[in-house]
């Protein structure tokens, strides 16, 4: 895979846009289904995940989404990173609508360029 | 030998992995029942006791934890992870509370989903 070259920073911004572009395509006037969310989650991911590729960036990634039926129960999450500061980064989308929340989380970790022929 | 050894030490072994999350996950949310002003507290100490923990396994790996405690009120909740990494390399463990195991698991008032991802340098 070749990766463009500079951009040595995680560009929240950028991850920012692929992912509330994706939900807003995958659950568009949608109401919380049981029998869709699994679907729906990895049609997140999926989507996510190739638009990141798309980028040609030399970072590894890893997307959550979480969809939750709303009836006023709740709902905490937390993370905690092990990695290098200046280069790595992470990006939270929240979503909701009347039935559901939605929250997607990409984190992009940087590689050593050399290393590039190894990726899947 | 030596060299079989030293790669085994090297990867991310869900056999050293899964107990320390779910030692970190007991120890925290033993016999306690859904509490709005105390959950945000037990996230973040169940994210960097599993993180303290996994970094002194002193491997060649960067880590990300993630925690989600959800009360239970009946609603339906999804969570999916996906990667783009090494697959020979990289792996994920995660671990569900309450487990089968315990004992008075269907009046537990929470549910906790712990994940670890390590990613290899």
């Amino acid at each position: 895979m070749d990766f463009q070259e500079g951009g040595e920073e995680f560009s929240a911004e950028d991850v920012e846009t692929v992912i509330k572009n994706t939900i807003a395509v995958v659950l568009e006037s949608a109401m919380y289904n049981p029998k869709k969310v699994n679907d729906w989650c990895n049609s997140i991911i999926d989507s996510c995940l190739k638009e990141l590729q798309s980028l040609s960036r030399p970072y590894k990634y890893v997307i959550t989404a979480v969809i939750m039926q709303r009836n006023g129960g709740g709902l905490v999450t937390s993370s905690a990173p092990f990695w290098d500061g200046q280069k790595d980064g992470v990006c939270k989308v929240s979503w909701d609508n009347e039935t559901m929340h939605a929250v997607v989380t990409v984190y992009g970790l940087s590689v050593n360029i050399d290393n590039q022929s190894e990726m899947d | 030998m030596d060299e079989l050894q030293s790669s085994e030490e090297l990867i991310f072994n869900e056999e050293q992995v899964k107990p320390i999350l779910q030692n970190v996950v007991d120890e925290v949310l033993n016999k306690a029942s859904y509490d709005e002003d105390l959950v945000q507290q037990w996230v973040d100490t169940i994210c960097d006791r599993c993180m303290k923990q996994m970094a002194d396994l002193q491997k060649p790996y960067k880590y990300i934890v993630t925690c989600q405690i959800m009360q239970a009120s009946g609603a339906g909740l999804h969570s999916s992870v996906s990667a783009y990494w090494n697959q020979e390399e990289d792996n994920m463990v995660q671990y569900f509370w309450p487990n089968e195991k315990k004992k008075d698991r269907n009046n537990c008032k929470m549910y906790c989903i712990i994940t670890a991802v390590g990613l290899f340098l």
